[in-house]
């Protein structure tokens, strides 16, 4: 228990949203809501999981992605990546960029929650 | 006593000779064996002697008896004609070289613009004027075979006998012209055979005169003192010649020489080297000199000797006939018979060749117009148009002769003939030497020429009463007395043969001149003209035709540039081996020329390469026509070239154009896809809000109620957003498509910026302060208030929410500058970045990440509004703070007072 | 000698042209010219122009080429 889940999103409602539902399965989250510095963010706070949006202000989900990719460090983050857009490119890109899971907003809280802890048991397993 | 059939075999014997010289002659110039020979002056001297015709051979010696030296200036024309060949004959001669002249008409007609017209005239006038003198030649030798039988069975020699002779010699002759004259065609109209046969005919008459002169002189008279002493004891003993006519009758057979088809024929076209000129300049004078040596004796010896009433046309005959030299007589009959035979030859022809360039080929080209003419076709139509007009030639001589009855002496019908080809001088003379002359002129100086000649001349030939009656010569045509045959405008007392040479000439000239002087050449004309009288500026001294392997040398470089190297090579080396030939250079022979023109229009065009190729070989000039054929195709070329140029220009520009679409097709589309994604995003959002709360109050027990309004609370909020956000989408696709209808009312612009303020703070707990200027503000408007409100209500409600200020203020500042009203909504924030303000107003443009409610198509729906309240809101950069201004045009206003 | 060669013809155009005055004894005045004395002239003038244009011929042989184009072009240059 105690895992710690960074969430990068900038939409206060949602935030507060994903907070409830992750905490009350005791997780720990911590959030940020500039896209510009997400990378460094996530590089100092190592967190277990990232859950991930698209539209940032500053810098999109996809380019933090890659950064995050392209470190050795954070090259096996789990990164859970939500995006309102829902195209299928969008679920290409990030594929392509090299994400753990996406969703599509809104999306059932059950989902996210299952999302989480698959990731976590994966890459809990991994190490 | 020689019998008449004996004679015949000779005859025939003879015309066997002939045949099989001229035979071996075109042989040897087909494979360029013998041209030393062919290319000699000595042949070409000798082939001029077709001047002197049976007219000439037997009619000198009758002239002579009736009218003592007048003959010898038959002979002083030519003569002088000759000797001065420097002024008139080798400019004829360049001229015929570098334009292939084909015959006198062809000289007349290119000169002046290639008018058919004028060919035509000039080829009916030549026939007209030459038909007679083929039938003087047929009289003579028929005329000389009477001689022969009268003295064997003495008056058995019946006219039909005459005649069925003349029939045959016609026969013969239409067969050795047939033959001969038109067994290739040549494009320069030459042939070896014939002329070959001419020059030895030359020599036979020659001989035969000369020996019957000796025999007269040595023979009867017993020497030269004891001839001279006859002579001048004789009724022709002294000088009684007309000074008129000795000027007028040397002056004629001048012209005449210059004029006749068959002069032109032999002297022009036939020649091969101007350099034969020189040596014909001395050789021919000496030639006509000794025809003419023993006209005399023979006429006063054969006065003398021969009985009363003898024809003294044919003493040349009679006299050694008298004397029982048979065998001398037989030799001088072969004389008549040689100058007969190669006068109609030649004239036949000469006049073929223009009877068929001139009138048959024309008329069947007009006939076959529109179908595609290919030059095989033509060939044989154009041998086969030469072979009817040989045979009609000489047949219209032979119904002449029959028609004529054999009357008549000798000279009169030349003399006839000699004044109708001299009409043709003036328009000859002035078509070489004066660049003003002009078609026109020409047509009419010859016509005028010739109506005169057939008046004057040729009708009172006949007799009087025969075509014109007594009353004519007496009263004068139609009773006017100025227009008399002998007699024109009343001047009497002339001789009637210097009366008609006089007035034809000079009226010819006259008109000419004068026509020539109020009339303008065509372009066509002018340049031909200037060609004709510059000829000697460019054009080299033509190389003959028997061309050499060099010419072959240029040719190959020149296919080799159109061809290209290895197909020109390829063309070439086939066309050696079948000439039979080692090495890969052809001779070059009219078929292979051919060839090679038909290969290189394919590239360069028909004229072109006609033009280059007789450039090459022919080594003549390009005529202007050539050079206007040439024109054209090029012309055309540039034409073709300019379509497919135009075309692909337009092709390029469709091209640009459907990219131009394409791009714009594609920037539409990724709008599209980036403003779903927009609409997707905005959309989806607060939807994810609203579900993740609804699952959360729903799933989750035991909430507190605080917390459960807290969230009820969040869903409210972002219901509500949810339904701005489809209220603001739909307003801006109605405003974008034009489907809005603007609601006009009257108000004053104070009033609606006290609405507007009021409206944006309603829900505002601390409403920012606003500074306005009430007095600026005291406009009437008549537009749609409600959406002008609208885009005030977009700005103060901006203003509220992002001015960073401590102490938000804004200020609403009014002016009516000219036809426009502004009004500013100026904050006191930091503004927007350079950046964001370009996109400010595209629908979705957030500026910043503090929007969490707006979509960010405020700006957007306020611009669209603006234009359709026909007016304009942009950024003010240049203030501090950030500035709106709003722009109403003036006719929106109604001033307040 | 070109100006020469061309003037061939015009001496012997004006010697031909004496006959016109000779005496024709029409008049009764004047002895008529006897045929023989015209013989001899016009036959002699005759020979004399072939003599002349010979000569010139032959002269005019050798250099030919240069003398003829020569010719050629100071005639017709203006």
């Amino acid at each position: 228990m105690g895992k710690r889940v960074l969430l990068i999103e900038d939409e206060l409602n949602i935030i507060e949203a994903i907070r409830f539902l992750l905490s009350r399965e005791g997780w720990q989250v911590e959030t940020h809501e500039n896209g510009a510095d997400a990378a460094d963010v996530i590089r100092s706070a190592k967190p277990d999981l990232v859950i991930l949006d698209v539209m940032l202000p500053g810098k999109s989900g996809f380019d933090i992605l890659e950064d995050l990719r392209a470190d050795a460090e954070t090259a096996t983050l789990p990164v859970l990546m939500l995006t309102a857009r829902g195209q299928s490119r969008d679920r290409e890109m990030a594929e392509k960029a090299g994400v753990s899971r996406f969703m599509t907003k809104p999306f059932s809280n059950a989902e996210v929650l299952t999302a989480v802890r698959d990731l976590l048991y994966v890459h809990q397993q991994k190490a | 006593m020689t019998s008449l059939n004996l004679l015949i075999a000779v005859c025939l014997a003879y015309v066997a000779l002939l045949f099989l010289v001229a035979f071996v002659a075109e042989r040897a110039g087909v494979q360029g064996k013998g041209g030393w020979l062919l290319r000699s002056p000595l042949v070409y001297t000798l082939s001029l002697s077709i001047y002197c015709t049976a007219w000439t051979f037997y009619g000198a010696v009758g002239n002579a008896a009736r009218s003592g030296l007048e003959y010898v200036t038959i002979y002083l024309g030519p003569s002088l004609v000759i000797l001065g060949w420097w002024w008139i004959l080798r400019r004829l001669v360049r001229i015929g070289r570098s334009h292939k002249v084909t015959s006198i008409a062809d000289l007349i007609s290119s000169r002046f613009g290639k008018s058919n017209t004028l060919a035509i005239v000039v080829t009916l006038m030549a026939v007209m004027t030459v038909t007679p003198y083929i039938a003087l030649q047929l009289q003579s030798v028929s005329l000389s075979l009477s001689i022969f039988s009268a003295a064997e069975q003495s008056g058995a020699g019946t006219p039909m006998d005459q005649q069925s002779a003349a029939l045959w010699i016609a026969v013969g002759l239409a067969i050795f012209t047939v033959l001969f004259g038109t067994r290739n065609l040549n494009v320069n109209e030459r042939h070896h055979g014939v002329v070959i046969a001419v020059a030895a005919e030359a020599v036979v008459k020659l001989v035969a005169l000369l020996a019957v002169g000796v025999f007269v002189v040595w023979g009867i008279a017993g020497g030269l003192p004891e001839t001279m002493a006859r002579i001048d004891a004789s009724d022709l003993g002294t000088w009684q010649t007309d000074g008129s006519r000795w000027t007028a009758l040397t002056f004629l057979s001048a012209a005449a020489f210059l004029c006749l088809p068959r002069m032109f024929q032999v002297m022009v076209v036939e020649n091969q080297d101007e350099a034969h000129l020189k040596i014909a300049s001395w050789a021919f004078p000496l030639y006509l000199f000794l025809m003419s040596l023993f006209v005399v004796p023979i006429a006063v010896i054969g006065l003398e000797v021969l009985p009363e009433g003898s024809n003294p046309d044919l003493f040349v005959l009679s006299l050694p006939l008298s004397q029982g030299r048979e065998g001398l007589a037989m030799f001088s009959f072969l004389g008549g018979f040689s100058s007969a035979t190669s006068m109609v030859i030649v004239a036949t022809l000469a006049l073929s060749t223009m009877v068929s360039n001139h009138v048959v080929m024309p008329v069947f080209l007009r006939l076959r117009q529109g179908t595609a003419s290919q030059s095989g076709d033509v060939r044989e139509v154009v041998i086969l148009a030469r072979r009817l007009s040989i045979l009609v030639i000489i047949g219209l001589g032979y119904i002449y002769y029959l028609a004529s009855g054999g009357s008549g002496a000798l000279t009169a019908i030349g003399l006839v003939s000699f004044a109708g080809v001299a009409q043709f001088l003036p328009a000859m003379l002035g078509g070489i030497f004066w660049r003003g002359a002009t078609r026109f002129g020409a047509l009419c100086g010859l016509l005028t020429g010739f109506t005169l000649w057939i008046f004057t001349m040729l009708l009172p030939s006949f007799g009087v009463g025969v075509f014109l009656s007594v009353e004519i010569f007496e009263q004068g045509l139609f009773g006017a007395g100025v227009i008399r045959p002998h007699a024109l405008f009343g001047i009497e007392g002339m001789d009637p043969m210097v009366h008609a040479v006089l007035w034809s000439l000079l009226l010819n000239s006259l008109v000419f001149a004068v026509l020539s002087l109020f009339t303008f050449p065509n372009p066509l004309e002018r340049l031909q003209g200037a060609q004709f009288v510059n000829v000697f500026d460019h054009s080299g001294q033509s190389r003959g035709w028997n061309a050499s392997v060099a010419e072959s040398e240029d040719l190959m470089i020149m296919a080799q540039r159109i061809l290209g190297a290895e197909e020109a090579r390829r063309l070439f080396r086939s066309q050696a081996q079948s000439q039979g030939l080692v090495g890969h250079l052809p001779e070059p022979t009219p078929d292979f020329l051919q060839k090679l023109e038909r290969e290189l229009s394919g590239s360069v065009g028909a004229a072109t390469a006609h033009a280059m190729i007789s450039q090459i070989v022919g080594g003549s000039s390009v005529s202007v026509q050539d050079l206007m054929a040439v024109a054209d195709e090029s012309a055309q070329m540039l034409e073709y070239s300019s379509q497919l140029e135009a075309k692909s220009r337009e092709l390029s520009q469709t091209a640009a154009q459907l990219r131009d679409a394409n791009t714009k097709l594609m920037q539409l589309s990724a709008q599209k896809d980036a403003f779903l994604s927009q609409i997707s995003h905005e959309l989806r959002t607060p939807m994810t809000s609203i579900r993740s709360f609804s699952e959360i109050l729903r799933d989750t027990e035991g909430m507190g109620p605080m917390e459960k309004a807290k969230y009820a609370n969040i869903i409210h909020v972002e219901a509500i957003r949810l339904t701005r956000l489809l209220n603001d989408l739909l307003d801006l696709s109605v405003l974008e498509n034009g489907q809005v209808t603007l609601n006009r009312q009257t108000g004053t612009l104070g009033e609606l910026l006290d609405l507007s303020v009021t409206t944006a703070q309603a829900s505002v707990s601390e409403p920012m302060k606003i500074h306005r200027r009430r007095l600026d503000e005291a406009i009437t408007l008549e537009t749609d208030l409600d959406r002008l409100g609208q885009v005030f209500i977009n700005l103060i409600t901006n203003a509220q929410k992002y001015c960073a200020a401590d102490v938000p203020e804004l200020r609403i500042a009014v002016n009516a500058v000219e036809d426009v009203i502004t009004i500013d909504f100026i904050d006191n924030g930091v503004g927007i970045p350079k950046d964001a303000r370009e996109m400010m107003f595209e629908k979705f443009s957030r500026i910043g990440a503090q929007d969490s409610n707006g979509a960010g198509l405020g700006l957007a729906i306020c611009r669209e509004i603006m234009s359709r309240l026909d007016g304009d809101i942009r950024y003010l950069g240049d203030v501090e703070g950030t500035g709106f201004r709003v722009v109403l045009p003036r006719a929106m206003a109604i001033a307040a007072q | 000698m070109m100006d020469a060669l061309r003037l061939v013809a015009i001496l012997g155009a004006l010697l031909w042209l004496i006959p016109i005055i000779w005496p024709t004894g029409r008049d009764g005045v004047t002895e008529p010219m006897p045929m023989s004395a015209a013989l001899y002239y016009v036959f002699g003038v005759w020979l004399l122009l072939i003599g002349l244009a010979a000569a010139l011929a032959s002269i005019l042989r050798g250099p030919r080429a240069s003398k003829n184009d020569a010719g050629t072009s100071a005639e017709h240059d203006p």
